[in-house]
């Protein structure tokens, strides 16, 4: 019995000293795994309102996601190629004619969705949340054209009426 | 009145089935063990050790993500309580849990992300991040933590997580002796129910539970210890306090744990209706434990409620309306936890599945046969009975429990009836017929084989 208990614990004190056996492939613990500072989003792009209609089309790329109208504000999503550093491009959104309206705010959205689809990390967060102050009728759309040194772009989702495809 | 059970005169003398024959050779090795007990619970122990371990440590250890049968929340439980610390209703999930989930993703639901090793924010988890870990008593999370923290210093591994999954091979090590133990209470030989807990341990069900953080992994211990308790009160052997201690316990490891003191009172019914017990004793008994698994439960809810920081989270599929459908759907139910499925994208090997189908069909025969062929004076007439319920109501009877007790309807899973599973088994292991010996030999070779080709 004695020699059982000193052989267990002679084999414990040894494995207790070796490398683990089973170390996790990722997360904490997993080799190389460190704790990393959230990345700062980069700065966002600037962005023109205009009411009147462009001559020229563009080719379509990037989405307008979703426009969300409340009371005297409304707020525009999507996103654009844009580029990495700053300056990282302008938006153009074209509205209604009859529609007053000024930029209150501007913010980068990640999208790792896109940088995976483009398979481009530079579009790491080509995402972004316009918020524009004034009264966008339920039954007018907007157009969103972007330009960046990736090239002048016509978001998916605009309204024909406001830009050529 | 007690009621005496030798084992040497094999409840299966009541079925005389025409070519049924019961297996000599495992006779003969049953009265070989039964002379050597302490030999023979080693080298049951020995055997279900490795079989928990061709079980668990693949589950354990694999690179794969968190299981999606809410592990994300049992593995911040178990990290704070290696810290001493209990899950309140409100508290947020711990940076640990976070990367866990960002690093590793969870199996069929997400990927492991790209923002790994930064800060995870509440929105990127669900419920916005809080625990729900708080619906179960913590003793499981103590435990794991605690005998994590042993694997730990063993130097085996040095994560959390893994070393907490591994103490899965002490889990349903336990839970597996614990089922030879109440098979042997009912009259079971040694052969049978080593066979039959083999098939059970391997069960897809079993690995989804044993292999990842559950608290559903102490589901056979518990249910086949509270059976137990029942059976040798019955026979006079176990004083009532301690019945009443069995039935107040379950609730403390889980709540749907329950089910095994209820159908205990089931149990001693059914032997008060076939003049196996005097009716005083019956009413003393199954009010004992419909009482305690009762105050069981309740008193987890009035301690929950003095931990909580804020009202607790509700589960969003926890709103099935009360309805009679919404019961009757559930008839039936625990049938499926017999072994055939995990209600989880777990990776499994497909073999698996037919190899333990004869398991299950055997169980399910033995019960329902029992039912049909054992006379009155059988002691195993009401474990038939009663293992026949368990598996036609458990589930409802679940659902109203819930119903009751926090007025939202549970949806139903196979995996709430894990502390049944020992119970259903009993029948099957009272059994020593060829067909019997044989279909549990390719069950559990089949199994076996399917886990260790897969690892």
């Amino acid at each position: 019995m004695i020699r059982f208990v000193v052989a267990a614990v002679a084999a414990l004190l040894l494995s207790a000293c070796s490398e683990p056996v089973l170390v996790p492939e990722a997360g904490p613990n997993a080799p190389g795994f460190s704790y990393r500072p959230a990345p700062r989003s980069p700065a966002p792009p600037r962005v023109e309102l205009l009411s009147d209609r462009p001559r020229t089309s563009a080719a379509a790329a990037g989405a307008i996601d979703s426009v969300v109208r409340q009371k005297d504000v409304f707020e525009i999503s999507g996103w654009a190629l844009l580029a990495r550093k700053k300056p990282r491009g302008v938006l153009r959104v074209v509205l209604p004619p009859d529609v007053e309206a000024s930029v209150v705010d501007v913010r980068s959205v990640e999208r790792p969705d896109v940088a995976a689809a483009t398979s481009d990390d530079a579009n790491q967060w080509a995402g972004f949340t316009v918020t524009i102050e004034g009264d966008l009728p339920r039954e007018a759309g907007v157009c969103v054209l972007s330009r960046s040194s990736q090239g002048t772009f016509r978001l998916g989702g605009s309204d024909e009426g406001l830009c050529p495809a | 009145m007690s009621i005496a059970v030798n084992a040497d005169k094999a409840p299966e003398a009541a079925i005389r089935a025409p070519g049924l024959l019961p297996s000599v050779r495992t006779a003969r090795i049953d009265a070989w063990f039964d002379e050597r007990r302490v030999l023979a619970w080693t080298a049951l122990s020995v055997l279900f050790a490795a079989v928990a371990m061709v079980v668990v440590v693949p589950a354990a250890s694999g690179d794969g993500g968190l299981s999606p049968v809410d592990e994300l929340w049992y593995v911040d439980a178990v990290d704070k309580a290696s810290r001493g610390e209990l899950v309140n209703t409100g508290d947020k999930i711990d940076s640990y849990a976070r990367q866990v989930q960002a690093c590793r993703g969870v199996i069929g639901y997400q990927a492991p992300l790209p923002t790994c090793g930064e800060p995870q924010p509440d929105d990127s988890i669900a419920l916005t991040a809080v625990s729900a870990a708080d619906i179960h008593p913590p003793t499981y999370f103590f435990l794991a933590a605690v005998a994590g923290k042993v694997i730990r210093l063993t130097g085996v591994t040095d994560d959390l997580l893994i070393g907490a999954r591994l103490a899965g091979v002490l889990w349903l090590t336990l839970g597996l002796l614990a089922m030879v133990m109440l098979g042997r209470a009912w009259g079971a030989g040694w052969v049978v129910p080593a066979l039959a807990a083999v098939c059970a341990g391997t069960s897809p069900l079993l690995v989804s539970t044993s292999g990842y953080l559950s608290p559903d992994a102490l589901g056979l211990l518990v249910g086949a210890s509270v059976l137990l308790a029942v059976s040798w009160w019955q026979k006079g052997r176990l004083p009532t306090w301690l019945l009443l201690v069995a039935a107040v316990a379950p609730a403390y490891f889980k709540v749907t744990f329950v089910l095994a003191p209820l159908i205990g009172a089931f149990l001693v019914l059914v032997a008060g209706v076939c003049g196996q017990l005097p009716w005083r004793r019956v009413m003393t008994g199954a009010a004992i434990l419909v009482g305690g698994a009762g105050a069981g439960a309740l008193s987890w809810q009035l301690v929950r409620g003095a931990l909580a920081v804020a009202d607790p989270v509700l589960h969003a599929d926890a709103q099935d309306p009360v309805a009679f459908a919404s019961f009757a759907k559930y008839f039936g139910y625990y049938l499926e936890t017999i072994p055939a499925t995990s209600d989880a994208p777990i990776p499994l090997p497909g073999l698996l599945y037919v190899a333990i189908l004869p398991f299950s069909w055997l169980l399910l025969t033995a019960a329902l046969g029992g039912t049909l062929v054992r006379g009155t004076k059988d002691p195993l007439l009401p474990v038939c009975w009663s293992a026949v319920t368990g598996m036609a109501l458990g589930s409802i009877v679940m659902s109203l429990i819930v119903l009751v007790a926090t007025g939202g309807f549970l949806i139903g899973t196979p995996r709430y009836g894990i502390a049944l599973l020992p119970l259903f088994a009993v029948p099957l292991m009272c059994l020593r017929h060829r067909v019997v010996v044989l279909g549990l030999v390719l069950s559990a070779c089949g199994a076996l084989l399917s886990h260790l080709v897969a690892w």
